[in-house]
């Protein structure tokens, strides 16, 4: 930090994002912090605390106010994390139905704990609250896609099919 | 057996319903036409006459909440969509956005043309992603049609629709917390009143409404009033639909008129009922912050005024959003309560001290049981720092928004129906349940 910072999006981004602050009054730019925000991590991969900044100009806002915001989200990284964020839901219909078990199976097969990321920076390991898919239990998102009733062959098939 | 009735998750299992076309085959914005045809004021009555109630939790009349917004708006006014579904257990709004998101948009601009709306928010959790990117192809399919944007279909009507990203906390489903997020804000409530309707999303008239509830408005417009009032109960027409997961062999989503089946049916006949072997141990009615049911209670009819809350019925418990989560025995209760207070801890925004100190002091004390560290004393203290928060169904709380009662209520509830299984972990110094905590599927 202090050192002169390469944050920046690309132009496509910056476009997507100039067309999402135009859905909100013009004085109140900051309404499009979080689309904005979901944006920019999915080019980082994360968000640095310049990223913070960098948004926090585009919306003409306070840097600390914005910070204050997306330190109220949990969906936004301010570290690194894998190409593959492994959600698990643990809240109690997943967890009647073996999300304890989906944590276990996927701990031992990455050989990492909830929270940290694969050496090979592939996959990060989260457990996360409720994601509205109980009848699916268990349910885990990878990055955006949800799968459902997920078993450890279904896992290792899944996990095996990706890039 | 009960049959289901259903109205917005017919057409759940139509290829492609996504696609304008397709939609438009079923009857798709012909509401949204007769609409334009009516007065917003023709609109809102016939909505209030239907007797159509928020699905939200609260029950209330849908088209008396449209007519407090102003009938002659000076500033921009704005209707939202409450896609922020994170209460556990419930997983319908999740479905009729991903199945028949047009059903949706459909109802929205009806809603905003009622109530007078230049702008639509439809707020989606930021956990339904692909929702969201369907949502948006969604929106401009229609506004390619002319059903969004400038002079709706030729008339003098014109509204922009938005979907807009949360990020993952469960407290924007709130609709004053969801206001604050659409703001670029911390999701923290806002004191009731100044009411949404006087000022909400940037200080301008608001209306919250939430995905299911919207989801009837263009049946209730093609169909008539008269039709939907002839459906489900006297008090609360219409279908429902009910969410069921858990231990259940057939967890799913089913739809029925309010009041045509009992809890009971709705488990064993539609859902399945508890795995071989197995006997049902207990219920939570309708999402994580209402009270558990035991086995001998659920030949409740499922009809909201049966319930305290919200109908003010004679059993003392809550409707809440229909979505119940079944346990059966092999579980736990203190485990399932930790289990949830790990949620609200999780989830408490942080803005009022009960909340914010409760959920986490609550949590600790039912971990300490579970993990056999309980003492005698503990069961009292978890009621009185659950009372402090908020009376066990009562009005009074102590924190800005219904977080609070949120987690006192299942607090207060485990302990009153399940207290002997919190005093054995406490008498034999750890849990005497053997559990099953293996990976359950269907089939």
């Amino acid at each position: 930090m202090g050192l002169e910072m390469a944050v920046e999006l690309s132009p496509e981004t910056k476009k997507a994002c100039e067309e999402i602050i135009r859905r909100y009054p013009e004085d109140k730019k900051e309404a499009a912090i979080l689309p904005l925000l979901h944006l920019a991590q999915r080019e980082w991969g994360y968000i640095p605390l310049d990223g913070i900044t960098y948004i926090a100009d585009m919306l003409q806002m306070p840097h600390a106010r914005a910070a204050g915001v997306m330190s109220f989200y949990p969906m936004f990284h301010k570290a690194p994390v894998g190409k593959y964020v492994i959600y698990v839901c643990s809240t109690l219909s997943c967890a009647l139905c073996g999300a304890e078990a989906v944590v276990d199976h996927l701990k031992d097969k990455l050989r990492i704990d909830v929270g940290e990321t694969t050496e090979d920076g592939r996959f990060t390991l989260a457990k996360v609250e409720c994601i509205a898919a109980c009848d699916g239990a268990p349910a885990i998102l990878i990055n955006e896609k949800l799968y459902r009733h997920v078993t450890r062959e279904k896992l290792d098939e899944i996990l095996d099919g990706l890039e | 057996m009960p049959e289901e009735y259903k109205v917005i998750t017919k057409l759940f299992d139509v290829e492609g319903l996504a696609d304008l076309d397709t939609y438009r085959a079923h009857d798709g914005y012909k509401a949204l036409e007769k609409a334009l045809k009516m007065t917003p004021d023709e609109v809102i009555q016939a909505v209030q006459d239907s007797g159509l109630a928020g699905r939200g939790g609260a029950w209330f009349n849908t088209g008396m909440k449209w007519s407090f917004m102003p009938k002659d708006p000076k500033v921009p006014s704005y209707l939202c969509v409450n896609c922020d579904e994170s209460e556990p257990g419930t997983f319908k709004d999740r479905e009729l956005m991903r199945r028949n998101p047009h059903q949706l948009l459909e109802g929205a601009v009806i809603g905003a043309y009622a109530i007078r709306a230049s702008a639509v928010y439809i707020y989606i959790r930021g956990e339904m992603w692909e929702e969201l990117v369907q949502m948006e192809r969604v929106i401009a399919q229609a506004r390619e049609a002319g059903y969004v944007g400038r002079h709706i279909l030729g008339s003098d009507y014109s509204v922009e629709v938005y979907a807009h990203p949360g990020a993952g906390a469960y407290i924007c489903g709130e609709e004053t917390g969801l206001i604050q997020s659409l703001e670029g804000k911390r999701a923290e409530p806002r004191v009731k009143p100044p009411f949404p309707a006087q000022r909400g999303i940037f200080d301008c008239p608001t209306t919250v409404n939430n995905v299911q509830t919207l989801s009837y408005v263009p049946h209730i417009i093609h169909k008539g009033t008269e039709w939907f009032k002839g459906l489900g109960s006297e008090r609360y027409p219409g279908t429902f639909v009910f969410c069921v997961s858990g231990h259940v062999r057939n967890p799913g989503l089913f739809e029925l008129e309010l009041g045509a089946a009992t809890m009971r049916e709705i488990i064993y006949d539609l859902a399945g009922g508890p795995y071989e072997g197995r006997a049902l141990k207990a219920v939570i009615p309708g999402g994580a912050s209402t009270p558990p049911m035991t086995p001998d209670q659920i030949d409740i009819v499922m009809d909201p005024a049966n319930f305290a809350i919200p109908g003010r019925g004679d059993f003392q418990g809550m409707f809440g959003t229909g979505g119940m989560i079944v346990m059966d025995d092999t579980t736990c209760m203190v485990d399932a309560l930790l289990n949830l207070m790990n949620f609200f801890a999780h989830e408490s925004c942080g803005q009022c001290t009960p909340c914010r100190e409760g959920c986490p002091w609550a949590r600790d004390i039912v971990w300490r049981i579970e993990h056999g560290q309980g003492r005698p004393e503990d069961l009292d203290m978890l009621l009185e720092v659950a009372d402090n928060v908020a009376g066990f169904l009562s009005p009074r709380y102590s924190t800005i928004c219904l977080f609070g009662p949120a987690f006192s209520y299942p607090l207060q509830g485990f302990l009153q129906s399940f207290r002997s299984e919190f005093e054995a972990h406490i008498e034999q110094g750890g849990c005497p349940i053997k559990q099953d905590k293996s990976i359950k599927v269907p089939g």
